[in-house]
């Protein structure tokens, strides 16, 4: 076959038919994986919100969604019993861009988990934030040879950086602690720190203005 | 030149990433751990077939004149449908690759292929060309995101092999990327030679 | 070696010089630092110039002693004085590798190298190793090596002085003698003036780098002072603080990696200063100096061709 001269009509109708034929192919693509993509989005949500108010993955929830401002408000109910209530909260300020975090609430308004959804921190340093929040070091070091310690070093301070359970009401916001606050940087990261600690405070900010709502519901129904 | 020549031409002699030194975007910043990089590598390896195939049957109806925008059109179509798939049947690896996907589209191995070899060759010889090219990419990702994700996080496909002391963070972020690459260049050329 | 190849003096002898500044500096982290100051220093110098050696002999085949150059020598020293005094050993000996393979050696040994190997090293271990490269143990604990008391450095709590708002109780005398934390080196501005002194006395080096990067912080971070009294320290203390005289008369200086000509040199060390007050008083880290010097040794090859001394003699129509 001859190669097609790059005559005007030519050119168009080529161009137009490649993007057409590609325009349909993803359409369908779309058409058959949009379904799944919504429901992969939907199970991480509720998996996530599951898992900051320490529900059981198998058991069945009924969520009820509310966005406030920037954020978005999930009341959690089991049998018609209001049980948590998680928020989403988002902070601007990370290292590397929008941190974006799940945090839950019980009645009393101490923190039951969190569960960072987005970010773009430093792998090892500010990425470690979804494990070091919940972790307690706080008294328990470990004992080292003087070799070791000579040659890898110490290891790292014991310190309080664990804040599930917290209550900000009672407490006052976390900080950390060159702020004055008494919640452990995350090591070399405390711009990533910062900002965490910014969004659990919004949370709770915007948990405390719904709380009403949400009890009252939850009484209505019983 | 046969099948076989072909593919071991991308694989090994004309290795997009040691010998051609294309793709860097993708080759530095999702090289973090072996996996990612492999990830990468075969996500590139499947567009690159792909796209090497349609345009070696459709590069007599395509006017030399619009061939560029046709050949994006054809590669940024794969890119979007392997984006829609992944992100349906894979959801944990969209999630760490998701940004660098999009990438894919001006990955300069998938234009440089198509320009260099599909225009000028029947689709099965395309097809093995890229085969040859994106696992050659592949597997110098994976052996970059290993040395990487060994020295930075003293792990090797999540299997932790060295103490956590003795972890260098450098060599998982920016930096460590390019002081790998540069080492393991001169190591090939070195072995080549 | 590079700028040295036509004139009367060789590269050992200034590397002798350079020891010899450097005592003043070495001998009071001695005292103020104790047995970690030495140890740091011994496996520094130690391992930088076994890596030197072996990465001649077994990896380039080179019969050359590159090692009797002590230019090995010089950036094992100035590598320890870019660290703190308890810092674990197997970090020393990555810095050394580091130091001496990836920056000097790969590059074609001394001479050829684009930045200060020590220099390089430090910032590596910075980004690698942030925790143990930033925690820098009280003077005067003599016998304490891993188990050192650590505590904020004056640079940390001037840096401090921009979120809370409050005066850093910083005094200027303790800083400007050395009895304050930081790395081995940099603590005492005495001795590294003293060590300046020998320096350009012995002619080794000229003025025109350590004392452009000097003024040239001085004055900005005077003017950011007016402006701002309680966010941005006294000139003083950004003078005799952290590493800008370690920066300024050692590292700054080395001959491979700063300009030839006495104009490239004044916009060099402005350069230098100029982005070491940018990250002291707007960036993220306490410390700019290391990045400053970094930074602008890869411009050195670019002022070296605008500030070319002019040839007298006519050119040759071909």
């Amino acid at each position: 076959m001859k190669k097609l001269e790059s005559s005007l009509t030519n050119m168009l109708l080529v161009l137009t038919l490649v993007s057409v034929v590609a325009a349909f192919l993803l359409a369908y693509v779309n058409n058959v994986t949009s379904g799944t993509i919504a429901k992969i989005n939907e199970e991480a949500l509720s998996s996530g919100i599951k898992s900051v108010l320490n529900i059981g993955a198998d058991e069945q929830i009924e969520t009820n969604e509310k966005p406030v401002d920037a954020f978005v408000v999930y009341e959690v109910s089991r049998d018609g019993n209001w049980v948590g209530t998680a928020v989403k909260s988002t902070d601007k300020s990370g290292f590397g861009g929008d941190i974006e975090v799940l945090v839950g609430f019980d009645a009393e308004g101490n923190i039951l988990g969190y569960e960072v959804l987005k970010h773009a921190e430093t792998p090892g340093l500010g990425a470690r934030m979804g494990e070091w929040f919940r972790t307690a070091t706080s008294g328990e070091t470990k004992e080292v040879s003087a070799v070791s310690k000579v040659f890898f070093g110490k290891p790292d301070p014991a310190g309080s950086h664990n804040i599930i359970g917290r209550n900000i009401g009672n407490e006052g916001e976390l900080k950390v602690s060159k702020d004055g606050g008494d919640v452990d940087a995350i090591t070399a990261s405390t711009i990533t720190s910062r900002a965490f600690l910014n969004a659990v405070n919004n949370a709770y900010k915007v948990y405390k203005g719904n709380a009403s709502d949400v009890n009252s519901g939850a009484t209505a129904q019983n | 030149m046969n099948n076989w020549k072909v593919f071991l031409n991308g694989l090994v002699k004309e290795n997009p990433t040691f010998v051609l030194l294309l793709g860097m975007c993708p080759t530095l910043g999702t090289t973090s751990s072996a996996l990612n990089g492999m990830s990468m590598g075969l996500a590139t390896t499947f567009v690159l077939i792909c796209s090497n195939i349609v345009i070696a049957l459709l590069k007599n109806l395509i006017p030399d004149k619009v061939r560029i925008p046709a050949y994006i059109v054809v590669i940024a179509s794969f890119v979007t449908l392997l984006q829609m798939l992944m992100q349906a049947y894979l959801p944990s690896l969209y999630a760490s690759l998701g940004l660098f996907i999009p990438l894919i589209v001006v990955n300069c191995i998938i234009l440089g292929r198509a320009e260099a070899f599909a225009a000028k060759n029947t689709a099965i010889p395309s097809l093995f060309d890229g085969l040859g090219m994106g696992l050659g990419f592949t597997w110098a990702l994976t052996l970059l995101g290993a040395v990487r994700e060994l020295l930075g996080t003293g792990a090797v496909f999540g299997f932790t092999v060295l103490p956590s002391s003795t972890n260098m963070l450098a060599f998982v972020l920016a930096p460590g990327a390019f002081i790998v690459l540069g080492y393991l260049i001169a190591i090939v050329n070195k072995i080549k030679k | 070696m590079s700028p040295h190849v036509h004139s009367g003096d060789s590269v050992s002898k200034n590397m002798r010089w350079v020891i010899i500044a450097m005592l003043p500096a070495m001998l009071w982290s001695f005292y103020a630092f104790g047995m970690g100051a030495v140890i740091v220093t011994a496996v520094s110098v130690a391992s930088c110039v076994f890596f030197e050696w072996a990465i001649n002999k077994y990896i380039l085949k080179n019969d050359k002693c590159t090692i009797c150059d002590l230019s090995a020598v010089v950036t094992g020293i100035l590598l320890a004085f870019n660290l703190p005094s308890n810092l674990p050993l197997y970090i020393i000996i990555i810095g050394a590798l580091f130091a001496i393979g990836v920056v000097k050696m790969t590059f074609g040994g001394l001479g050829c190298n684009l930045f200060n190997p020590a220099l390089a090293a430090r910032v590596f271990l910075l980004i690698s190793f942030p925790v143990k490269m930033t925690v820098f143990p009280e003077v005067g604990q003599m016998t304490a090596y891993a188990d050192a008391v650590t505590a904020a450095t004056p640079m940390a709590a001037i840096k401090a002085q921009i979120s809370t708002g409050t005066l850093a109780d910083v005094s200027l005398l303790d800083l400007f003698l050395g009895n304050v934390g930081g790395s081995l080196g940099e603590v005492s501005a005495l001795c590294l003036l003293l060590g300046l002194v020998i320096l350009l006395a012995s002619r080794t080096i000229t003025w025109h780098i350590p004392v452009s990067i000097l003024v040239t912080v001085f004055a900005l971070t005077g003017l950011l002072h007016i402006a701002y009294p309680v966010e941005v320290a006294t000139p003083w203390h950004h003078l005799f603080g952290g590493g800008l005289m370690l920066g300024a008369i050692f590292m700054a200086t080395d001959y491979v990696t700063s300009p030839m000509t006495p104009k490239g040199q004044l916009i060099y060390g402005f350069c230098i200063g100029f982005l070491t007050v940018a990250i002291r008083v707007f960036g993220a880290y306490p410390e700019g100096m290391s990045f400053a010097i970094l930074i602008m040794n890869a411009f050195v090859p670019l002022i070296n061709n605008a500030c070319k001394p002019k040839r007298f003699a006519k050119e040759v129509k071909k």
